[in-house]
């Protein structure tokens, strides 16, 4: 029973998400009548809140995946021993420089290098969200106790064998949070994306700022919020799925 | 059997091994010791090559050991290391099967051998297969250590200094354990320490090192008697003498028909007395079970009193090191030999203590 409370949750957190955006005309009803000078302005010509938010769940699973796809091999491959060296700094200044720079700079910059539409916001979250998974996965790989490392190479393990029976269950929790920090931070930037005509939830918020419309940014802006909170809490119950048991166990002790 | 031949490792300006020459015999526990920076620890990574040799060669059943890939040769020796070397993510089971799992057997015969091993190191299979190593305590996660260095059943074991981080209790326990597998599986073991007395009660053979040199490599007895130089002398300490006498088992001084009594008839306790020359006479059983003993020299008139004979007892695989401190704790008193089930076995008479130190001082046994 308790090994299952973390996808209940999950499976809880995922239908009152999924019931919010189905609400749209309780939605549009709601701001109406608070707004009622707006009224013309709902249903958002951009989509209903469902398509909208898709759209915004899409935009951060494709650059996410980009990111893990990016970060993770290059966080291992700047472990290893023969690059070690000189690639973990290289690594870390590089992924640092990204999040250095502000968002919506790297937003900003994406539309006179790329111009409009899905891709270039895409490349901007992803040049964004590689941070936290390489920095994780690098601190992650290197803060293996030594010992282990010892003990795998001394029973014959290849560098190939240490990495995926040792090393990476060790760094896995480490990782795992590298790649939901990213994925949180996606949130934001796809929002800021509906600058670039990426759509989604950030297009509404745009939309709704320049004409001066708060009914359209409200549309725009709580779901957006719900959303990364949603995806913050479903990713932590991943993670307790996902670490072993006898590294909790350790944890614990 | 392993030989290093003339073998050297340099860090640089640093010589941390320097021209090493040994034979490990096979079926024997070759023990490396030495103080810290020695080149001990070294000296055993270059077996396995974690360590690269500067310069000499390493030969294990006559064959040099870089005509092998690493990782095989790795996996045909077992490895022990001080403190966490268990993988914590992983069950007992996993951890111990893991040699064999690289080796590519099958889920079924790496299930059958992780059962023997748990059960070899004293672990009840069905009890700790599935615990994670943070749910053990140190000295169980080192039986498991152990059994997973024996895992592939390898010729040769490699340990480097697998039970410094226990408490003494469980040290010595441990030390025992691996010399009762060792009795059975005859393994060619190199064991590294830093503690003269585990080495001496381990060693075939010990190695000690100074410096990154070899200093005296000879049998435990050997190094006591006629240690080669100061530093060893300094290294195995003041009362050599006395760890010799560990060395020695309760035989030498053993006799085998104590005086006993079966009852308490004064008559019959001061013939039992008389008869061995005894100052206390044991009393036991019919079943032979020691009951207490009997002081012959304050015999009075009627029933002698029984004593307890607890303090008085030695164990029948006891040293002459451990019956001569027992002796010493109760006055210098008789001590009867008496089996984990609490027979009387044998006694050990004062005056033959007496005689075998002075068959030492006079040279007739060497300590």
């Amino acid at each position: 029973m308790r090994a299952l409370r973390p996808f209940l949750e999950a499976a809880v957190a995922l239908g009152l998400l999924v019931g919010f955006f189905t609400l749209d005309d309780l939605h549009i009803h709601v701001l109406r009548s608070i707004w009622p000078q707006y009224a013309d302005e709902l249903p958002f010509e951009g989509g209903n809140m469902l398509e909208l938010g898709l759209r915004t769940v899409e935009l951060v699973l494709i650059s996410t995946t980009f990111c893990i796809a990016i970060g993770l091999p290059l966080g291992i491959l700047a472990t290893r021993p023969s690059f070690r060296e000189e690639f973990a700094p290289l690594a870390n200044a590089l992924a640092n420089a990204g999040q250095t720079i502000p968002s919506l700079a790297i937003v900003a910059l994406a539309l006179p290098l790329l111009g409009l539409g899905m891709i270039p916001a895409i490349v901007a979250m992803v040049v964004h969200g590689i941070l936290p998974i390489l920095r994780n996965t690098v601190a992650a790989l290197e803060s293996v106790n030594p010992a282990q490392l010892d003990a795998g190479r001394g029973m014959g393990m290849t560098g190939g064998q240490l990495l995926l029976l040792v090393e990476m269950p060790h760094a896995f929790p480490v990782i795992l949070a590298g790649i939901r920090t990213s994925a949180v931070l996606n949130v934001g930037v796809a929002v800021l994306s509906g600058l670039i005509g990426a759509g989604g939830l950030g297009a509404a918020i745009v939309h709704g700022l320049d004409l001066q419309v708060s009914p359209l940014v409200w549309y725009g802006a709580v779901p957006t919020a719900l959303l990364a909170v949603t995806l913050d809490f479903f990713l932590g119950r991943l993670e307790q799925v996902l670490v072993p048991a006898g590294l909790r166990l350790k944890g614990a002790a | 059997m392993v030989v290093l031949e003339n073998l050297t490792k340099a860090y640089g300006n640093f010589t941390a091994v320097k021209g090493l020459n040994l034979s490990v015999y096979a079926g024997e526990i070759c023990v490396l010791i030495g103080p810290s920076g020695c080149g001990k620890t070294t000296t055993l990574r270059m077996i396995n090559r974690l360590v690269e040799p500067s310069s000499g060669r390493i030969l294990i059943q006559g064959q040099d050991q870089r005509s092998l890939p690493k990782e095989d040769l790795r996996r045909r020796m077992g490895y022990v290391i001080q403190g966490i070397g268990l993988f914590d993510h992983m069950t007992v089971a996993q951890n111990v099967g893991i040699v064999p799992r690289l080796l590519g057997w099958s889920k079924e015969k790496i299930a059958g051998r992780v059962d023997e091993l748990l059960d070899l190191v004293g672990l009840n299979p069905r009890e700790y297969r599935e615990k994670y190593p943070a749910q053990l305590s140190g000295g169980q996660q080192q039986r498991v250590g152990v059994a997973r260095a024996l895992a592939a059943d390898p010729p040769i074991l490699l340990m480097d200094e697998p039970f410094g981080s226990l408490d003494p209790i469980t040290r010595a326990h441990l030390q025992d354990e691996l010399l009762r597998i060792q009795r059975g599986l005859r393994k060619t073991i190199v064991f590294v320490t830093h503690d003269i007395d585990e080495a001496i009660k381990l060693g075939d053979r010990i190695a000690v090192m100074k410096d990154g040199y070899l200093v005296q490599y000879a049998p435990p007895r050997e190094l006591l008697q006629e240690p080669a130089d100061d530093f060893v002398a300094d290294f195995v300490g003041a009362d050599r003498a006395l760890k010799a006498l560990g060395l020695l088992h309760l035989a030498e001084v053993l006799e085998a028909s104590p005086p006993v009594v079966m009852s308490d008839d004064p008559e019959m306790v001061l013939q039992a007395a008389r008869e061995k020359g005894a100052a206390y006479v044991f009393r036991v059983d019919g079943d032979g079970l020691l009951l207490g003993c009997y002081e012959a020299t304050s015999l009075g008139r009627g029933r002698p009193r029984l004593l307890s004979a607890k303090a008085f007892t030695v164990l029948p695989e006891a040293t002459v090191r451990e019956t001569l401190s027992a002796m010493i704790a109760v006055g210098f008193r008789d001590l009867a030999v008496v089996d984990r089930e609490g027979r009387l076995v044998g006694w050990v008479p004062r005056r033959k203590v007496l005689a075998f130190l002075q068959q030492a001082e006079s040279g007739e046994v060497r300590l």
